[in-house]
């Protein structure tokens, strides 16, 4: 038995290490490449991300990508993970605005801009300001005067500690403006509480809120980019409508990244990968359905812009 | 029954004591909510340890207050409870049964044992076989069919179909 | 709502949308009929294979599980007297004693187009209320749902426990364990011990898996090898004549009534539903004492009500999000998980996707009817399969279906673990279900709560402002604290009685 176990073990050293010849001795890439995703199937994190993977050509990537999807923790399970593969670019994984911040808060060791190298950006949009548009208030600047005038009565609607769109809480506070801030589950959740009048305005991406903003039932009342939004051009951004609110630039942005350490020419191939398939039809389709904005960011303004949103975060925490 | 739930509810008044001093730790820096996040706990542990005494008190108490109720009201109600009164064997831990499910521990063990070593489909090539002994079955071509047929079902199902990867050990 | 209603036929009657709601019919008949597999289990055991196909198709197919599992019990229960599930106990009585008399393919027949029948009544009142409801509930606040939660989870303790005291434990286990891992509302981490696991909570799936298949599985080995007993009978399939359909279609009506208003009842469940549409239509009848020795209405009765709770159940589910009983739980957690949030906001900003719940309903019912009425022969078989081959199947499918939904070994590890203290909890008479609605509804409880009382500044009196959450108390305590009441008085009675008839 001890006889057959050694001979058995051989032999799987042996084929691994075939294995591994084989794997090294082509041209990149040459096996099978994986990209964790760290949030749930169907998701509009995962529908993008796999949108945008779907939308690379097979001349430019003849091998499988495998989509695994690492679930918890609000995304960092599944980071934590990818940051132990090996930086051989095998293994791609996510950076997104929520584990910026989640570093900046001190919520995870991972260092997204020293840890990881972006590739390339798949989803970049702006957060709204909602209401129903009654009578207290039907414009942002309106929303100003009327918390001014009246000191702790309206209630904005946000999502938990270590999201986005909590940080807007802190935005308002700090323009001193005595509003109460309650934290919902999730942007749908905020969106039924002002419809419902328990709270007076919300904060939420166009992905949730298209329905009832269709329906007229919600109105959008200001946009927490710094420049206006392409779906509501119509719409202000906070900044143009009040001096206090000049450096707000909220977005939820993801990107598709892999470890520090990765070989230059490998970084490259991804940049450039990810660029034309992010621009292309394939991807609008998938994009316009989740009602995403196009992307501006390009592959070399990635680390600026990811460094500008850690160091605006900071600011906020 | 009166047995268990006597050590349940101290295991419960036990947990629920830890849980209520650690979470007595989370409300710190945590402001402009009402109500922080520590405080839930605090309110379910008390709960639950309120619970559990009451518990604790009827398995200790509840047959002499029965008696005495009964001597109060006369001998008519002696049936009623039954099912509590009668001291009935709910686990009986030398039976043929338990001592199947005890070798099922064992083999859930060396499952995971297998399954962090080698991976998904030699643990369960050896899961099925086993529990279908445990069962009593003994024909050799009988487990093998079926080892064979489930591997090969949820290779073609989640592998191939749903494209899931299976959990791979430290060696394959 | 007529376009999101055809947008939402069109999404079902698509081919391969079609073939899912089918195979999960086919798959949830068949755990039906299968003694000791419950349809809890089959939902539990299907619904990481069913996230991993793309939104609404994943809910067809776990819709075709829900109603055909239901249905399911009964061909065992009339063949073999062995209800394949609890909400089948009532269908032996009078579907037994027809199988002896040669009449199961008759009784079979009636009990399949019951069910059907009461399926579809079901989900055209959900279609119809459903709406009606969700404007009234678009009103409620952090209060209210606060209220409705607590209503919820007292309920189902209060029905599922033989000892309300081991049930309210229980639920307290269930909101225990929804607190750990990291707080998304405070950012604080709570239980986790520094591990990343933790961090996301304890996953639904695994403990859901654990406590239904698992511990089944566990409790198998205990009992031992069992080779069910084989019905010796020929089955044909026989749809009921047109005579025998005009003459059970009264109680029929009735019991799918019964069965659509006791499963919009949150916390009542498929067999409460079932034995009270079998004792009405036992009321009715003009030869009661005919009952339980082969009247084919005592067959139709329970049937047409327990697959009507399936549409009954869905309406506090959709319009509120609050489950009726541990089968609607995992419904919930399957929405939730594909990112619906049911709730009165699901009913103005994804009408479409609640009309493709309610027509999935509808095409699930027509499937099980279809497998019902052709495959009777086959699950005939399939019940008399031992356990001694189904039980490691099971071990295996829980083990896949646990992976496969987070790819993560340790949610296996948890799955053992609930498992095995699921399997003595249970022969301790812990009630299983408020543990999962603890699960489920402990963080909606918590963070309603916190709001409530932000919103309050701290003022618990908020309760006693707002009528609808404070009945809702009320009626939470109610179910809670009168059972106990009542049997209480209804012993004195009874000795009361006792003493005047020995004088």
């Amino acid at each position: 038995m001890k006889k057959f176990i050694s001979l058995l073990l051989a032999g799987v050293m042996l084929l691994s290490l075939v294995g591994c010849g084989s794997t090294s001795s082509g041209e990149y890439p040459d096996g099978d490449i994986e990209i964790i995703i760290p949030y749930k199937v169907g998701g509009t994190t995962d529908l993008a991300v796999r949108g945008v993977l779907d939308a690379i050509p097979e001349d430019v990537l003849s091998v499988d990508i495998t989509v695994t999807n690492t679930v918890g923790g609000s995304g960092l399970i599944g980071t934590e993970e990818f940051m132990q593969a090996d930086a051989d670019g095998y293994t791609l994984g996510l950076l997104n605005c929520d584990l910026v911040l989640n570093y900046v808060t001190g919520a995870t060791e991972i260092n997204p801009m020293e840890d990881m190298i972006a590739l390339g950006c798949v989803e970049q949009d702006p957060y709204f300001l909602l209401c129903t548009g009654n009578d207290k208030f039907s414009t942002f600047a309106e929303f100003i005067s009327y918390a001014e005038a009246n000191p702790g009565e309206l209630v904005v609607g946000v999502t938990g500690v270590g999201t986005i769109p909590n940080l807007l809480g802190t935005i308002l506070t700090n323009a001193g403006l005595d509003v109460l801030v309650v934290p919902y589950d999730s942007a749908p959740d905020a969106i039924a509480a002002v419809l419902a009048g328990e709270s007076d305005i919300c904060i939420s991406a166009m992905a949730s809120a298209a329905g009832n903003l269709e329906s007229g039932d919600l109105i959008a009342i200001a946009a927490t980019s710094s420049e206006r939004s392409e779906t509501l051009p119509d719409v202000p951004t906070m900044a143009e409508v009040d001096d206090r609110f000049e450096s707000v630039n909220l977005l939820s942005w993801i990107m598709i990244a892999v470890p520090a350490g990765t070989d230059d020419d490998i970084v490259d191939f991804w940049k450039s990968a990810i660029a034309d398939a992010v621009a292309s039809d394939d991807y609008a389709e998938t994009r316009e359905s989740f009602y995403f904005e196009s992307i501006t960011l390009t592959a070399d303004d990635l680390d600026d812009f990811v460094d500008e949103q850690a160091e605006y975060y900071k600011t906020l925490t | 029954m009166k047995k268990y739930d006597i050590g349940v509810s101290i295991v419960l008044i036990l947990i629920s004591i830890y849980m209520v001093v650690t979470a007595s730790g989370y409300n710190e820096a945590v402001s402009g909510t009402a109500m922080g996040p520590g405080v839930w706990v605090i309110i379910l542990c008390v709960i639950m340890i309120i619970l559990s005494a009451i518990l604790l008190l009827r398995a200790l108490f509840g047959d002499k207050l029965k008696s005495l109720m009964q001597k109060k009201s006369g001998t008519s109600e002696a049936s009623e409870t039954t099912a509590e009164a009668t001291p009935e064997k709910v686990f009986d831990f030398k039976s043929p049964g338990m001592k199947r499910l005890y070798i099922a521990f064992g083999v859930l063990a060396v499952f995971v044992l297998l399954l962090k070593l080698f991976g998904f489909y030699i643990a369960v090539a050896f899961l099925l076989p086993a529990t279908m002994a445990i069962f009593g079955e003994r024909r050799w071509w009988m487990m093998l069919a079926i080892t064979a047929g489930s591997l090969l079902f949820i290779y073609i199902v989640f592998v191939l179909f749903l494209s899931i990867r299976l959990p791979q050990g430290i060696i394959f | 709502m007529l376009s999101s209603l055809l947008a939402a036929i069109s999404t079902v009657f698509t081919p391969f949308n079609l073939l899912l709601t089918f195979v999960g019919a086919f798959f949830g008949v068949f755990i039906g009929a299968m003694p000791g597999l419950t349809s809890i289990m089959g939902l539990s055991l299907l619904l990481p294979l069913t996230l991993t196909f793309e939104g609404n198709s994943g809910i067809l197919m776990l819709l075709g599980v829900f109603c055909g599992s239901i249905y399911g019990g009964s061909i065992t229960a009339i063949l073999i007297k062995t209800p394949g599930t609890a909400n089948s106990a009532a269908t032996v009585l009078d579907g037994y004693p027809l199988a002896q008399k040669g009449e199961a393919a008759k009784a079979l027949g009636v009990s399949t187009f019951a069910s059907t029948f009461g399926g579809i009544f079901s989900a055209i009142m959900l279609l119809w209320t459903a709406p009606l409801l969700s404007k009234v509930a678009l009103s409620f606040t952090s209060p209210e749902y606060f209220a409705l939660a607590v209503f919820g989870i007292s309920m189902v303790t209060s029905l599922s426990s033989k000892n309300i005291l081991k049930g309210l434990i229980s639920a307290v286990i269930g909101l225990l364990l929804a607190t750990v891992g990291m707080d998304s509302l405070t950012g604080a981490k709570r239980f986790t011990f520094d591990s990343t696991y933790l961090l996301g909570g304890i996953a639904m799936v695994p403990v859901l898996i654990g406590l239904y298949a698992f511990s089944q599985g566990l409790s198998n080995i205990v009992e031992g090898n069992k080779v069910p007993v084989k019905s010796k009978e020929k089955i044909r399939h026989t749809f009921p004549t047109p005579k025998i359909i005009k003459k059970i279609m009264p109680t029929v009506l009735r019991s799918s009534i019964i069965g659509t208003v006791i499963g919009a009842i949150p916390g009542t469940g498929g067999d409460i539903a079932c034995w009270t549409a079998y004792n009405e239509t036992k009321r009715w009848d003009k030869h009661p004492e005919e009952f339980g020795t082969g009247r084919i209405e005592g067959v139709a009765a329970p049937e047409a009500a327990n697959n009507a709770i399936s549409g009954g159940a869905l309406i506090p589910l959709l319009t509120l999000g609050i489950p009726g009983d541990a089968g609607t739980a995992i419904m919930l957690g399957a929405l939730m998980m594909q990112g619906i949030v049911p709730g009165p906001l699901l009913f103005t900003s994804e009408q479409e996707k609640v009309y493709i719940i309610i027509v999935g309903l509808f095409v699930a019912n027509i499937f099980m009817g279809i497998i019902g009425f052709s495959g009777i022969r086959l699950f005939a078989k399939i019940s008399a399969v031992s356990t001694r081959f189904l039980t490691p199947i099971v071990f295996v499918f829980c083990i896949v279906g646990t992976y496969a939904l987070n790819s993560n070994v340790n949610d296996i590890f948890l799955m053992f673990i609930v498992g095995i203290l699921a399997y003595f909890l249970q022969k301790l008479d812990f009630p299983m279900p408020p543990i999962v609605l603890g699960l489920i509804l402990g963080s909606t409880l918590e963070k309603n709560l916190q709001r409530t009382l932000i919103l309050s500044d701290g003022n618990f009196s908020i309760f006693l402002e707002r009528p609808i959450a404070l009945c809702l108390l009320i009626a939470a305590f109610a179910s809670i604290f009168l059972p106990p009441v009542i049997n209480l008085i209804k012993k004195k009675r009874a000795e009361k009685v006792d003493v005047v008839t020995a004088e």
